[in-house]
């Protein structure tokens, strides 16, 4: 189990989300498209712009800045994993 | 003609609600904007049964919380104008997401029919939905459509119109179990006691939504009776702290939790596969690297197709340069403004002839052929392109790819203060700017949309492309040369687009972090042409009805100047107008980017109805009809040239565009800053070229 931010899980794992930090409105919207608190995320792909994950069937780009304010707990993929967080956390 | 029943459509984005209202219409809408915003309201009549039904489509919202403007308009038309029956959208490949504004618009209305559509791809998918048990739990009649199709659709109009007699469906709104904040929930609707009834709301309902904190109903509520203020307010914070979990999350998670519930009791998926046609695309359009450079090819592609069809540019330059000349130029007048351009010249010709022949005065002749007839083209001419622009758009939309789009170029856009949304009125723009200026309705970030609005008009559209390649011919024989600078201009302008871009959100807006992007990447599709169709004509004609008296009323006026002096009609003798006397105060400013002769600066003033009114002009001052030989008779040098195609193309953006921002943007600061940088840049940027090219010796 590791606790990451959406923004550092890399494409292919799969994320449980914990909370969200940001502007109630954000919050809010991102809650109501299925993006909330013990919701399991499929990370798509995480390079350099939008994360883009599947959530409840449907695909979802999120912006950087708002994936960073996004806590989850890593739970798919954990070797790959291994590779990637020495460099990023 | 008497409306029977009220209907409305509501759904989420991407379920296909336009196709199905515009199934229900025959495309047949009334377009207007909801009172007070630019927000498009869609109307149409369709009879079922012998009754006549009036549809309204609602904002495609994800909820109804009133998050933004289109959640806020869809709730109030639902409390205010109480349609006799909602039609909720979902799509049945994803109810475990697009139930979610079903659920809650069941909690505030009840007569509503669930309508599940894509039934032919959920089939296709293996998915299976018990209508019957989801219909007893609900307590709404719930069908399966398919609304591209037409599947469907006369059975949901059977059960929306026993929905509207009142034969079937809800009493009450629905109750989600709320758990942890039921007894709140109780204590709130004890203290609210009629006022929900007043303000027009579900009781539980209210008590749910200012235990979410919703703002907009709390200031109804305070409105109404400001004593309870104090109270309600205790009681959401003691919510808060007892039940240690934000009252919103707890309420959100209840209505997933539902959701969740009816899709494990009544769905059942017989195979799971997925498409992986659709998994390959993302990994290429998706790709950092590669997915830019797709979009773009992709998007340059069709629009030279388009352009192509509408201007012959760029096949013909592709035939003059393997030599064969007379297929370029068959290409050219077989284009679709070389067309409309000589039937609207006959047609014109006809009518003064005509006029003249029975004896009507010289001048009211030409007011009516070339003043209102020439208006009239310059207004057709205009739509093909918009209409092919919109043909772009709508094929983008529907296959799922502008999604995409706005997601790789967010990377680059956010360096300007923009995000990914940006990009598609951008490219846009290429077709036509009115276009993209409208398409900045979709932005939901309010100082993007503006920014974007404003920064567009630099984009080169269709008709300053027709100025362009004329400009091009005659500074360069080459047709090498010719598309280089065809080419190059294109380039400035999408870098000048996001240099602006980021100096308004510096200087105007005082800020510089470019919006989060969130959104929502719909499945791809090959797009339909029926739905491109409905949506291309709507709002060509959109734009006609509401932007065409103005270009009709400004191209009549400049007609006046170009004809008439403080004597009167000036005749052939054009010299003596109001517009060459304006010419000829312009002089001083033109001469200064090199163009030192009124009739240039003229042009620009033409320029200003439509920017291919430019080349038109100088055709009738040379006295040819070949705009490059005219340009090579007033004597423009390739450096001119070069200085003239900056000016024409960054300068003032034509009356239609002037038209849209003033529609769109509705604060006549952000008009006039539009237009003053424009004019500035063009200025600067076509001075600087001129001047370094004379310093240089290319004079």
């Amino acid at each position: 189990m590791r606790i990451a931010v959406l923004s550092g899980v890399p494409a292919g794992s799969k994320a449980k989300v914990i909370s969200i930090t940001a502007g109630k409105g954000k919050v809010r919207r991102l809650m109501e498209m299925g993006i909330l608190p013990g919701e399991i995320l499929e990370v798509i792909s995480n390079s350099v712009g939008p994360v883009i994950v599947r959530v409840r069937g449907s695909m979802v780009a999120i912006g950087r800045g708002m994936a960073s304010n996004i806590l989850v707990e890593v739970i798919g993929n954990e070797s790959r994993l291994h590779h990637s967080d020495s460099g990023t956390s | 003609m008497k409306v029977d029943y009220t209907i409305a459509i509501a759904g989420p984005p991407n379920v296909g609600k336009s196709t199905l209202f515009n199934r229900l219409t025959g495309g047949e809408a009334h377009v207007a904007n909801w009172p007070g915003v630019t927000l498009e309201r869609k109307e149409g009549v369709l009879r079922h049964h012998d009754k006549l039904l009036k549809v309204v489509d609602l904002p495609g919202t994800y909820s109804l919380s009133a998050n933004d403007l289109g959640e806020l308009i869809a709730r109030e038309f639902l409390v205010n104008e109480r349609p006799d029956a909602v039609i909720v959208v979902v799509d049945a490949t994803s109810l475990d997401r697009t139930l979610y504004l079903a659920i809650m618009l069941l909690e505030m209305y009840p007569k509503a029919v669930l309508a599940l559509n894509m039934a032919d791809a959920a089939e296709k998918r293996g998915i299976h939905v018990d209508l019957e048990g989801l219909e007893k739990r609900l307590g709404v009649p719930v069908v399966m459509i398919s609304a591209l199709k037409g599947v469907g659709v006369g059975s949901l109009l059977d059960r929306v119109l026993e929905v509207a007699e009142g034969s079937v469906g809800r009493e009450e709104p629905l109750k989600v179990d709320y758990d942890g904040l039921e007894p709140y929930i109780a204590m709130l609707e004890d203290l609210l006691g009629d006022i929900p009834e007043k303000l027009g709301y579900p009781s539980r309902w209210l008590a749910v939504r200012l235990l979410e904190g919703d703002e907009h109903i709390l200031d109804k509520v305070n409105e109404l009776d400001s004593s309870l203020a104090h109270s309600i307010n205790e009681l959401i914070e003691k919510a808060k702290k007892e039940l240690n979990i934000s009252p919103d999350l707890l309420a959100i998670q209840s209505r997933y939790e539902l959701i969740d519930q009816l899709v494990a009791r009544y769905v059942t998926r017989v195979k799971l596969a997925r498409p992986s046609l659709s998994e390959a695309l993302d990994k290429a359009l998706l790709n950092p690297l590669a997915g830019p450079l797709l979009a773009t090819a992709l998007i340059l592609s069709t629009f030279f197709i388009i352009f192509t069809l509408n201007t012959g540019f760029p096949l013909n330059l592709l035939f003059d340069l393997l030599g064969m000349e007379s297929i370029a130029s068959a290409i050219e007048e077989n284009s679709l403004s070389g067309l409309l351009g000589r039937l609207f010249e006959s047609l014109s010709e006809q009518v003064k002839e005509g006029l003249l022949s029975s004896g009507s005065e010289e001048w009211l002749a030409l007011l009516v052929s070339d003043g209102i007839i020439g208006s009239l083209g310059t207004l057709i001419s205009f739509v093909p392109l918009l209409f092919f622009a919109y043909v772009i758009m709508g094929a983008f939309e529907d296959s799922g790819l502008f999604a995409r789009a706005a997601v790789v170029y967010d990377r680059l856009f956010r360096k300007f203060g923009l995000s990914g949304r940006a990009f598609f009125p951008a490219v846009l723009g290429m077709g036509c700017n009115v276009a993209s200026i409208i398409s900045t309705r979709a932005m939901d970030d309010d100082r993007e949309r503006v920014v974007t609005a404003m920064a567009s008009p630099l984009i080169p559209c269709q008709a300053r492309l027709v100025v362009l390649l004329a400009l091009a011919a005659s500074a360069f024989e080459d047709p090498l040369m010719q598309a280089s600078l065809a080419v190059g201009i294109y380039l400035l302008s999408f870098i000048m687009f996001l240099i602006v871009s980021d100096l308004l959100n510096r200087f105007v807006f005082k800020i510089r972090i470019a919006p989060d992007l969130l959104m929502e990447l719909p499945p791809y599709h090959r797009p339909s042409l029926r739905v491109i169709w409905w949506y291309a004509r709507s709002n060509t004609e959109h734009f006609l009805r509401k932007a065409g008296w103005i270009i009709m009323a400004l191209g009549i006026s400049t007609w006046f100047l170009l004809n008439f002096n403080f004597n009167g009609y000036v005749g052939d003798n054009v010299t003596a107008s109001f517009a060459a006397s304006l010419g000829k105060a312009l002089v001083p400013i033109t001469s200064m980017i090199g163009l030192n002769d009124w009739k240039f600066a003229l042009g620009f003033e033409v320029g200003f109805i439509a920017k291919e009114g430019l080349v038109v002009t100088f055709s009738n001052l040379a006295g040819v009809a070949d705009p490059v030989k005219a340009l090579r008779i007033l004597g423009l040098t390739p450096l001119k040239a070069l200085s003239m195609a900056l000016a024409m193309n960054f300068y003032v953006p034509c009356l239609a565009t002037v038209a849209a921002l003033i529609t769109e943007l509705r604060r006549l600061k952000y008009v006039l800053i539009t237009v003053g940088y424009q004019m500035i840049l063009a200025f600067v940027l076509a001075a600087g070229v001129y001047w370094a090219g004379v310093m240089l010796g290319f004079a």
